[in-house]
């Protein structure tokens, strides 16, 4: 997926650990600043221990109201991501992945499906989308 | 300073006004053209290149109109001719600068959208804590300096000087007609802190990798140094000031002037040479990797006439100026008013102060 083309925002393909976001995206901007970190942190790029942003300095940059940011850091620390304590900040955790059910891997399929009919819809070629996917996949199975 | 000393101050002030004037649109980030976001290229068009051909032809009018006027006012009341042309300055310039914006505003793009955010940014740093305390250094010593010559200070001493030297406003010899000024001055450097703590903390990082945001955090540290050396002018200033409380036949050094002149000037020089955001350093104007007109990522609908920003959506007190160098504020935000207040109530508080 290249959050560029306007999908769920999120994180670029360059090294730089950044977080996107587009104003025109259906998806709502806490959701795709939560998108773009929980991505950095499945990768592991962002290790435990890591610091984010504080809140303030994250909404500045990208232009959004505190509160915005402050909700996409609640929503990674409910799925055992972050640490949110006073002063410490936002502390990345030592988080053991829970065990997937039926229901949770039907949802990824469908959304994959429905992600995938989109990109091809906005005019991305099937060639082009198998071969995000096939990187997508080789990544996970060195991961 | 002598009555031509200050036709020469003046003239070089308009002059210096005059090509700052004519070099700002040269020195804004590339995608912005008057305050109005634009695609580069734009500026390589022959409409872009007649617009800014003819912002310089005005600039360079109004310059000439300007600095005629001051010297033909300058056998007469010379401070008047040099205030009244000062306004004709500043007024034939926001005129130009008005239509060239105007003219603009037919080829403004799209704002790009996307936003970005590094992680892993390095927080921005002030400058260290001692070169900081500096200052309020220098104004303490120079209150203990006034303490221990107390005896040596007349009743009545001047506080104000005319440009030819002679003093035309007196205080007496009590606490807050001694220290008042350099109170007035801890007052200034805590107003210049504060401005270096928001450009600091509290200003938006345009771009989030690369030489661009490279280039951007170099244009804050350099603008930190710059607020930081004010506040070494200014209170150098007020110390020789005050020294001359004491030394009272000697006066403040007539160069103050020329000084606060050259001082400007140099600023203006780095940040000219710097680009807007550093955008004229080297790499720094690189395009968008996606294709998009980024601009300042603020959207053209938020700006009243390209130099004043108001966005409720926006939690940034500071926002880069679209034409000039530096930051300016964004007054949807009730501290930026508050700010403003303290700088116009400031300004009749210090005139007051020092007649009292």
């Amino acid at each position: 997926m290249d959050p560029r083309a306007g999908g769920s925002g999120g994180v670029t393909m360059t090294d730089a650990l950044l977080v996107r976001l587009d104003l025109r995206s259906s998806v709502a901007i806490y959701e795709q600043i939560a998108n773009g970190i929980r991505t950095h942190l499945v990768s592991g790029r962002l290790r435990p221990g890591a610091s984010l942003p504080p809140v303030r300095d994250l909404a500045l940059n990208l232009g959004v109201h505190h509160n915005t940011v402050a909700e996409a850091y609640r929503l990674l620390a409910r799925e055992g991501w972050l640490d949110l304590r006073r002063k410490r900040g936002a502390v990345v955790c030592d988080r053991e992945a829970p065990r997937a059910d039926p229901a949770s891997e039907a949802k990824f399929a469908q959304g994959l499906s429905e992600l995938t009919a989109k990109a091809l819809t906005d005019g991305l070629s099937g060639t082009a989308a198998a071969r995000h996917l096939e990187r997508l996949a080789a990544q996970l199975r060195k991961d | 300073m002598t009555a031509s000393g200050f036709v020469l101050f003046a003239l070089g002030l308009e002059a210096f006004i005059a090509v700052w004037a004519l070099v700002v649109p040269d020195r804004t980030r590339p995608d912005l053209l008057f305050a109005v976001t634009v695609d580069p290229a734009v500026r390589r068009t022959a409409k872009g290149r007649a617009i800014l051909a003819a912002y310089r032809r005005g600039a360079a009018v109004v310059a000439v109109v300007s600095i005629a006027s001051c010297l033909a006012g300058a056998a007469g009341h010379v401070q008047t001719a040099f205030l009244v042309s000062l306004v004709v300055e500043l007024a034939g310039l926001t005129t130009v600068y008005y239509r060239a914006h105007r003219r603009t505003q037919p080829f403004a793009a799209v704002s790009g959208t996307v936003r970005e955010s590094a992680l892993d940014a390095p927080p921005p740093r002030l400058p260290a804590l001692w070169a900081q305390l500096g200052p309020f250094a220098i104004l303490a010593a120079a209150a203990v300096y006034l303490h221990a010559h107390w005896s040596q200070i007349p009743v009545r001493f001047p506080v104000h000087w005319t440009f030819d030297g002679r003093p035309d406003r007196w205080a007496t010899r009590t606490a807050p007609g001694v220290y008042g000024e350099l109170a007035v001055a801890a007052v200034l450097c805590a107003g210049l802190l504060l401005t270096a703590w928001a450009t600091a903390h509290r200003t938006r990082q345009i771009h989030a990798t690369g030489k661009p945001a490279e280039a951007e955090r170099q244009f804050r540290r350099t603008v930190l140094r710059l607020l930081l050396a004010a506040e070494y002018f200014v209170t150098g200033t007020f110390a020789l000031v005050a020294r001359a409380h004491v030394h009272v036949t000697a006066g403040p050094p007539a160069a103050i002037p020329a000084a606060a002149l050259v001082f400007a000037g140099g600023t203006a020089f780095v940040l000219a040479r710097m680009g807007q955001g550093g955008t004229r350093l080297a790499g720094a104007a690189a395009p968008s990797s996606d294709g998009e007109v980024v601009g300042d990522r603020t959207d053209d609908r938020y700006w009243r006439a390209g130099v004043i920003y108001i966005n409720r959506a926006d939690p940034a007190l500071l926002i880069e100026k679209r034409f000039g160098g530096g930051y300016t504020m964004n007054f949807a935000r009730p501290a930026a008013w508050a700010i403003l207040a303290l700088i116009l109530l400031g300004v009749p508080f210090v005139a007051w102060l020092t007649r009292h």
